[in-house]
C-alpha cells in the first residue's frame, strides 16, 4: 500500500462544498419526523422516531452507532426495502413510498454487506447488474451501458479483473467491484452498508478514499454506515449517530463528537471516546 | 507467458466468450438432433435407417413401418424432448430462485403433488376404479403404464396429476407471499412434499396389489404414453412455461445474488418470483402428469449446463439447460427401448444410471480446467 493510504494522511476537507450541477439545491434525501422500525402483523415496533435530516448533493455522510441501534433499519428504509413507520422520507423531493422499484433503482444504488455466491459470474457481468434499471427485458447491453461499466471498473481500479470470476476475488476486491456496480447504476445517491467490515486495515482506508473520490470527483452523494468511527470523523462531511437509546443526531463530524453523542452511543464502562484524538481509549482505572 | 496481455484483450468483457458459447449451443443443438434421429430409429422392431427417413417424409415402403414411426416413435421422441427441456428448465428456475443447488421440482413437492393426485385416483376412487376395471386394454406401444388404463382413465390421470401439482404449487405460492425469506419457502416446500408423500404411502399401504402395481409402474416414468393428439397440450404447456421464464431472465440473474440485491436494481421481487414459480410448476406439473414423476433431470441438467457453459447468465444457461435436458431424456429413452432385450425399461432408473456418471465426470473436468486457468 502506498503511504497516502495511511490514516494520518487523510485530511479533513472543508464541509461546505461548492454546488455541483443545476440540481445542487435539491435535497437528495430528506426526512422529517421519520419513524423507522418493523411491522409485525398489526403491531408496529418503532425502533427510532423523530429522525430529521436533509442531505444536499455532493456530500459524504457517515452513519455510526452500536449494533442493534437501527443503522441497518434506517438504510433499509431509505433503500425502500421496508416502509417508514411514520413521518416522511423523500428522495429528490419525492415521497419514497410513491416511487416504483424501477425508478428507485435509477435514483439510489445500494451496496449491502452480504456474502455473495456467484458461481461462474464474471466481474464484468457483476458490474453489468448496475445497468439493469436501463436495459431491456432481454438484458441487451448498449454501447452506452458498456461505457458505464468500463468507466465504473476503471474508477475503482478493477478494469484488469473484468474477465475474472467474481468468486475468485479477495474480500477487498469484491467490495470494490460491488461499488463499481453501484457506480455503473449511475444514481445521484449511493448507500454502502458497512463496506469495510471484512477488510484489512489498508483496504478499509482504500474504501473510504474511494467514497471520498466519488463525492469530490463524481459529484455523488454517499451515505455509508460504518463501525470505523475514527475514519468516519476524518472523512465524512456529516456524521449521523444513532445511540443505544435509538436517538438520532446529525451534524458536522467534530461538532457531533464534541456534543458527546459518540460517547453516548458507544462508551463502555472500560472504554471511552476521546474527542481530542478522535479515537476510543481505555479509561484510566478510577481509584 | 501471455499473462500480461490476456486480461487486456478480454477487457471488453462480455463479448469474447460469446462466440464459444454460440458454438456450444450450436453443438448441443446438433447433438440433440442426432440423438432424436437415433431415438426414432431404434426400437423393438428393426427398421432400416433409410426407411425411417422415408416414413418421416411420408414415403414408407411398408405401412406398418409408417405406423410404428408416426404413431409410436415420433410422439415418444417429441415427448422425451419436451419433457427433457421442461423439467430441466423448471429445475434451473427453482435452483436460481432458491439459490440452492439442490432445489428441483421434486424437492418443492411439485412431483409429490402430482403423485398424490394420481394415488387418490387409483386407490381412493372406488367409482373411478370401476371405470378402469372394465377395460384392461393393453397398449401395443409397450408403454408400461398407461397401456393398462382405458382412454378415459388416462385423461383422468392427467387431470388428477395436474390438479395435485396445482394444489401443492398454490400452497407454496401462498407461503411465499406470506414469508419474505426464500429459505423458509424452500423448507415449507420440503415439508409439503413429505406430507404428500406420506399420504401417498398410506394410500399405497392400504391399496390392493394390482393397484399398487399400477401405481408403482406410473412412478417409474415413461415418455411412451403421450398420444399424438395429446402432444399439443404438452407442447403448449412447455411453450407457456418457456415464455414466462424467458421474460424474467433479468430477475433470475439477480436472484442468484440475493432478493434484496434484485430489489435495489429495480426488480419487482415478489411479482417476478410468483411468475417464475408459476412457470416452473406449469413446466414440471404438465410433464409429471403426462410422463409420471421423473426425478433426475430437474436437478442434474442445470448443473450440466453450468459446467458446460461456465456461465451464470441465464440468457445463456436457459437454452443450454433445455438442450442438455433433451439430450439426457433422448439417451434414456433410447436405452429403454433398445432392440435385443425385448422389454421396455423404466425411464427413471435409466436417466440416473447414464446421467450421474456423465455429470460426475464433468465436475472432475471442471476442477482440472480451473486449476489450469489459475496456473496460466
Amino acid at each position: 500500500m502506498s503511504p497516502e493510504h495511511e490514516p494520518r494522511h487523510i485530511e479533513r476537507r472543508q464541509s461546505a462544498l461548492p454546488p455541483i450541477g443545476p440540481s445542487a439545491n435539491l435535497p437528495v434525501v430528506e426526512a422529517s419526523s421519520l419513524a423507522i422500525g418493523w411491522k409485525q402483523g398489526r403491531n408496529l415496533q418503532i425502533l427510532t422516531r423523530n429522525i430529521n435530516f436533509q442531505v444536499a448533493a455532493g456530500h459524504l455522510i457517515a452513519l455510526v452507532g452500536p449494533n442493534g441501534a437501527g443503522k441497518s433499519t434506517l438504510l433499509r428504509t431509505i433503500a425502500g426495502l421496508q416502509a417508514p413507520c411514520g413521518g416522511s422520507l423523500s428522495l429528490l423531493e419525492r415521497d419514497i413510498t410513491l416511487i416504483s422499484a424501477e425508478e428507485r433503482a435509477s435514483l439510489l444504488a445500494c451496496v449491502f454487506n452480504e456474502r455473495i455466491e456467484a458461481g461462474y459470474l464474471t466481474v464484468w457481468e457483476f458490474v453489468a447488474f448496475g445497468r439493469y434499471p436501463y436495459t431491456n427485458a432481454h438484458n441487451r447491453l448498449t454501447d452506452e451501458d458498456r461505457r458505464h461499466i468500463a468507466t465504473a471498473l476503471a474508477l475503482v481500479g478493477m478494469e484488469r479483473f473484468a474477465a475474472r470470476t467474481f468468486s475468485s476475488l479477495s474480500d477487498g476486491e469484491k467490495q470494490k467491484v460491488q461499488i463499481a456496480r453501484a457506480v455503473a447504476q449511475n444514481t445521484p445517491l449511493l448507500m454502502f452498508d458497512e463496506p469495510t467490515v471484512f477488510l484489512d486495515a489498508p483496504s478499509r482506508i482504500e474504501i473510504f478514499k474511494l467514497a471520498e473520490r466519488l463525492v469530490q470527483e463524481e459529484g455523488k452523494t454517499v451515505l455509508l454506515c460504518t463501525h470505523e468511527v475514527d475514519l468516519a470523523l476524518k472523512t465524512a462531511d456529516e456524521l449521523w449517530v444513532i445511540d443505544r437509546e435509538h436517538r438520532f443526531s446529525a451534524g458536522a463530524p467534530f461538532v457531533v463528537a464534541r456534543s458527546g453523542a459518540i460517547g453516548r452511543a458507544f462508551d463502555l464502562p472500560t472504554v471511552a471516546f476521546d474527542v481530542i484524538s478522535g479515537t476510543f481509549r481505555a479509561r484510566e482505572p478510577q481509584r | 507467458m501471455n499473462k500480461n496481455t490476456e486480461p487486456e484483450s478480454r477487457q471488453i468483457g462480455d463479448r469474447a466468450p460469446h462466440k464459444s458459447r454460440a458454438r456450444l449451443i450450436a453443438g448441443l443443438g446438433a447433438c440433440t438432433l442426432l440423438l432424436a434421429l437415433l431415438d426414432i430409429s431404434v426400437g423393438s422392431v428393426r427398421i432400416p435407417f433409410a426407411e425411417v427417413w422415408k416414413a418421416l417424409i411420408g414415403q414408407a415402403s411398408r405401412q406398418e413401418w409408417a405406423t410404428i414411426i408416426h404413431v409410436f416413435r415420433l410422439p415418444k421422441m417429441l415427448t422425451a424432448m419436451l419433457a427433457g427441456a421442461s423439467l430441466s428448465v423448471a429445475g434451473l428456475v427453482l435452483q436460481s430462485i432458491f439459490r440452492n443447488p439442490l432445489a428441483a421440482p421434486d424437492s418443492l413437492g411439485i412431483g409429490a403433488g402430482a403423485s398424490i393426485g394420481v394415488a387418490v385416483l387409483m386407490f381412493a376412487g372406488g367409482a373411478l376404479g370401476a371405470l378402469g376395471a372394465g377395460a384392461q386394454g393393453i397398449g401395443t406401444q409397450g408403454s408400461a403404464i398407461l397401456g393398462n388404463l382405458p382412454p378415459l382413465g388416462y385423461t383422468l390421470l392427467v387431470i388428477a396429476a395436474s390438479l395435485g401439482a396445482g394444489v401443492v404449487v398454490s400452497i407454496i405460492l401462498l407461503i411465499s407471499r406470506k414469508f419474505e425469506q426464500v429459505v423458509t419457502v424452500l423448507i415449507m416446500g420440503l415439508l409439503v412434499g413429505y406430507l404428500t408423500s406420506s399420504l401417498v404411502s398410506l394410500l399405497v399401504y392400504f391399496g390392493s396389489p394390482q393397484k399398487v402395481q399400477l401405481y408403482l409402474s406410473w412412478t417409474y416414468g415413461s415418455f411412451g404414453g403421450v398420444r399424438t393428439n395429446e402432444l399439443p397440450y404438452l407442447a403448449g404447456a412447455t411453450l407457456i412455461g418457456f415464455a414466462l421464464v424467458g421474460s424474467d431472465i433479468k430477475a433470475l440473474n439477480a436472484f442468484l445474488i440475493s432478493e434484496r440485491f434484485a430489489s435495489t436494481i429495480g426488480i419487482r421481487v415478489r411479482a417476478s418470483r410468483t411468475r417464475l414459480l408459476i412457470a416452473a410448476s406449469i413446466l414440471a406439473g404438465s410433464v409429471t402428469a403426462f410422463c409420471g414423476p421423473i426425478a433426475f433431470l430437474g436437478i442434474a441438467a442445470p448443473h450440466a449446463a453450468r459446467l458446460l457453459s461456465r456461465s451464470a447468465e441465464h440468457r445463456i444457461l436457459l437454452p443450454i439447460t433445455a438442450l442438455s435436458g433433451m439430450c439426457f431424456a433422448l439417451l434414456a429413452d433410447m436405452l429403454s427401448s433398445l432392440p435385443g432385450h425385448g422389454a421396455v425399461l423404466p425411464i427413471n432408473p435409466l436417466l440416473a444410471l447414464i446421467g450421474s456418471p456423465i455429470i460426475i465426470s464433468m465436475f472432475f473436468h471442471r476442477d482440472r480446467g480451473s486449476l489450469v486457468e489459475e496456473m496460466e
